[in-house]
């Protein structure tokens, strides 16, 4: 508590400074109204702040989950080209057995949030990555091949789908000057 | 006063940060993850459709729209040159604009307000005409730009170092995603003076990444005579790997990268390629790139006519620097340890943040609140210490808990308020005692006595028991209750501790006791309620049950007064099943209650303690 006595002395002296008579009324009036401000600003401040805090928990919940998928995309990965690159072998039953606990475990991120990021038609930066173009004869920006699926969790982003788009033709291109460097 | 945020415009990442409650936080980007945030990729691009795109969507479609993508346009800033994208021209401030407009976006969402005014870092060898473009940047973004701050003093306000008060020497190593900056500035009476800068614009953590991924493509050619240079996905999935690698071994010494099906040899047949990675091993591929910076901080050096020995602090900057080869180089280079604590990534726009507290007037205007040291307790049943007001609360405080009597007929309460962290009241620091009488006679637990601390601003605690029933009540103040030192609080802290172990056993036993006499209490309301209705022979089970209860509480033996409590539970059931056939098992309804006026609640205890559950008192509020 002993700031709260400091406070009540500082309070004292600068009581003493602004003691000239005529100007008592008026300090004691500004003091008045900007304690009540800072009050009011601070009511405010708690008030939102206390609205924050339990969107932060909401949230928190949240990455907490898309921290964990985010690691486990690793081995979804390693899962997905293990399966294609035994596509040959498909008919043999360890093949097959393994290809069930990909979509078993596939499942079970399913059921707590998780989706692939759609990636067909044109690249769509916020949910696409451009690692690669190539010449093509289909229209500039159409998606070709997908090198890495995206994920998503809800609505959040976990990791973009990276993909190679069509490029457009060499002579179709539009001579545009060198904007950066 | 509305905020001021802090923007650190870079040129191949920018964040913005703000101060909440006097701590600096990064704005989260409103299409990210909103709960932190981080830097993102100072990119702008139109599509031909004229879509603008800032930011990570920007670099995400950078490779397949070339013409329309504009990045590292920070090195432009002051220059007449035009950036010319699908036939409009932009100047490179026009750019800067629309990343600093994201961030005010951004910044407005997160904080729920209109942002208007920005401190913008630059850094520290910008001309006039640089400078005055990032101010142009701003304005045209609708942010008042309130002050441009060098980057490396932004670090070093990051850090703190203007609140002491020694002149300094500051070196600040900034190496980034592509370029290293090295200033040396001079602190005193409060002002920064950059003396020096020196940099290097190719060299940066993208190129450390590239020479672990070519090692590791060489690695899979030596094993497996396979070049996966060429594979896209390989190559993405290498990429990846060595990134993970580099952080893992920021703080681990070895390891390993599995990457099954990594690609298919010459046959066709799958290959997975497996390898450990040490730090070391890492580090000698990146050593040679580090090496490089050694040239700018000696020129540095050098332009400020210092020695390595008269610097006092070293700051460091950027992501890379996060590398503990980076930290130890920079170390070994100017024998001296390097400041830690903040992280380098976050920094300047820390510091940016913190100069934009400072000139709204939030960092002085920060009210010191006041806090309780230690908890304020009321004493209750078996001599325990209840808890009102938590140690390490902010005043002013008011708290109620509403209590009741102990025994049938009580018609007063005592009032004992103490003040620790122990668990048994005689363990704490007595501050007072008062006794609310007039309770009208009742059964326990029926009267309802409330009980409220109130401390004020200037640290008085007002103590009051009202009697519900008749709003009867009773009080007393106690002046500055904790007007203690920090060592005297700091002692009774550690005393608590020390006792720990003890006093939750103690504390174990008297909860035991007080649901075992709560048995009691019940079994014999039972008894008296179903007299003639019970059977004898239950009856008399019940009866022995209960004196071997008693007994072992006397005794004060733990097992025991458990194993009689079970067995006064069984025999109580029989008498429900008697009666009703069915009959719940009678599961106390009685709580605490303040030590009450005709026993006092000093009756028991042994020594003392903390760690305390909540006794098993009523609580309504």
């Amino acid at each position: 508590m002993s700031n709260g006595k400091d406070a009540a002395d500082n309070n004292e002296q600068s009581g003493k400074e602004a003691n000239a008579p005529e100007e008592h009324g008026a300090t004691s009036k500004n003091e008045y109204d900007d304690l009540k401000e800072r009050m009011l600003r601070l009511a405010a401040e708690f008030d939102n702040y206390k609205k924050k805090v339990r969107r932060d928990i909401d949230d928190a919940k949240l990455v907490g989950k898309a921290e964990i998928m985010k690691n486990l995309l690793y081995v979804l990965d390693e899962f997905g080209v293990a399966i294609a690159a035994t596509e040959k072998q498909k008919n043999d039953n360890v093949v097959k057995g393994f290809g069930l606990l990909y979509s078993n475990f596939l499942e079970a991120l399913r059921k707590e949030g998780l989706s692939e990021v759609q990636a067909s038609g044109m690249l769509n930066p916020y949910i696409h990555e451009a690692v690669m173009t190539l010449e093509s004869d289909k229209p500039a920006g159409m998606i070709l091949e997908v090198v890495k699926k995206g994920y998503l969790l809800g609505d959040i982003l976990l990791r973009p789908a990276s993909v190679i788009v069509a490029r457009e033709q060499a002579d179709k291109r539009e001579d545009a000057e060198a904007k950066d460097e | 006063m509305s905020k001021i945020i802090g923007i650190d415009l870079g040129t191949s990442n920018s964040a913005a940060a703000v101060l909440e409650g006097g701590r600096p936080v990064i704005i989260p980007s409103t299409e990210g993850i909103t709960l932190y945030g981080k830097a993102f990729p100072s990119y702008v691009a139109f599509t031909k459709s004229g879509e603008r795109l800032v930011g990570e969507p920007a670099r995400r479609q950078a490779v397949a729209n070339p013409d329309g993508t504009a990045a590292a346009f920070k090195r432009k800033m002051g220059t007449d040159f035009i950036y010319k994208i699908y036939g409009k021209q932009y100047k490179p401030q026009e750019l800067s604009s629309m990343l600093l407009q994201k961030i005010k976006e951004d910044a407005e969402s997160y904080l729920g307000e209109t942002v208007s005014k920005a401190v913008i870092t630059v850094p520290a060898n910008f001309n006039d005409n640089q400078r005055q473009a990032t101010k142009d940047a701003g304005e045209i973004a609708g942010l008042e730009v309130i002050r441009l701050v060098n980057e490396p003093t932004a670090a070093a306000l990051a850090y703190g170092i203007d609140k002491s008060n020694k002149d300094m020497k500051i070196l600040v190593y900034d190496l980034g995603g592509g370029t290293l900056d090295v200033t040396i500035m001079e602190f005193g009476n409060g002002v920064f003076e950059v003396k020096s800068t020196a940099g290097i614009t190719e060299l940066g953590g993208t190129d450390m990444d590239n020479e672990i991924v070519k090692f590791l493509v060489g690695e899979v050619k030596s094993g497996h005579a396979v070049d996966v240079s060429r594979d896209t996905q390989a190559m993405q999935r290498l990429k990846e790997a060595a990134e993970k690698a580099k952080i893992e071994l920021s703080t681990a010494t070895t390891t390993e990268i599995n990457l099954p099906f990594l690609s298919k040899d010459g046959k066709g047949d799958p290959i997975n390629f497996t390898r450990q990675l040490t730090r070391a091993k890492m580090e000698s591929l990146v050593i040679p790139i580090i090496e490089k910076s050694a040239t700018a901080v000696r020129r540095a050096l050098g332009d400020a006519k210092l020695e390595a020995s008269q610097i006092d602090k070293v700051i460091l900057v950027g992501g890379p620097t996060r590398m503990p080869i980076v930290q130890r180089y920079v170390e070994q280079l100017l024998s001296k340890k390097v400041e830690r604590g903040v992280d380098p990534m976050e920094a300047v726009a820390f510091g940016a943040a913190v100069q934009g507290g400072v000139l709204s007037g939030e960092v002085k205007d920060i009210i010191l609140l006041d806090v309780t040291p230690l908890s304020l307790c009321i004493e209750t049943l078996g001599g325990v210490a209840t808890k009102l007001i938590d140690r390490n609360t902010t005043i002013p405080i008011k708290k109620s808990q509403v209590f009741t009597t102990a025994d049938d007929m009580q018609t007063s309460v005592d009032i004992h308020i103490v003040q620790g962290e122990r668990p048994l009241a005689k363990d704490n620091i007595e501050l007072g005692k008062f006794t609310l009488t007039g309770i009208p006679p009742a059964r326990r637990g029926i009267p309802q006595v409330e009980v409220t601390f109130d401390i004020d601003s200037n640290g008085i605690l007002h103590v009051t028991a009202r009697d519900k029933g008749t709003n009867k009540s009773q009080g007393m103040d106690i002046v500055a209750p904790h007007k203690m030192s920090k060592d005297d609080i700091e002692k009774k802290m550690e005393e608590a501790k020390k006792y720990e172990e003890e006093d939750k056993k103690m504390r174990d036993l008297i909860d035991l006791k007080n649901t075992a006499e709560s048995l009691i209490y019940t079994t014999e309301r039972t008894m008296e309620d179903y007299k003639g209705k019970i059977p004898e022979d239950i009856e008399k089970k019940v009866n022995e049950s209960k004196d071997s209860l008693k007994d072992a509480l006397t005794k004060e033996d733990t097992d025991s007064i458990k194993s009689s409590m079970e067995q006064l539970k069984g025999a109580l059931e029989e008498i429900g099943s008697s009666i009703y056939g069915k009959q719940h098992g009678p599961n106390g309804p009685e709580g605490a209650e303040p030590g009450d006026g005709s026993k006092g609640a000093e009756s028991d205890g042994g020594p003392d303690g903390q760690n305390t559950t909540d006794a098993d008192y009523k609580v309504e509020k």
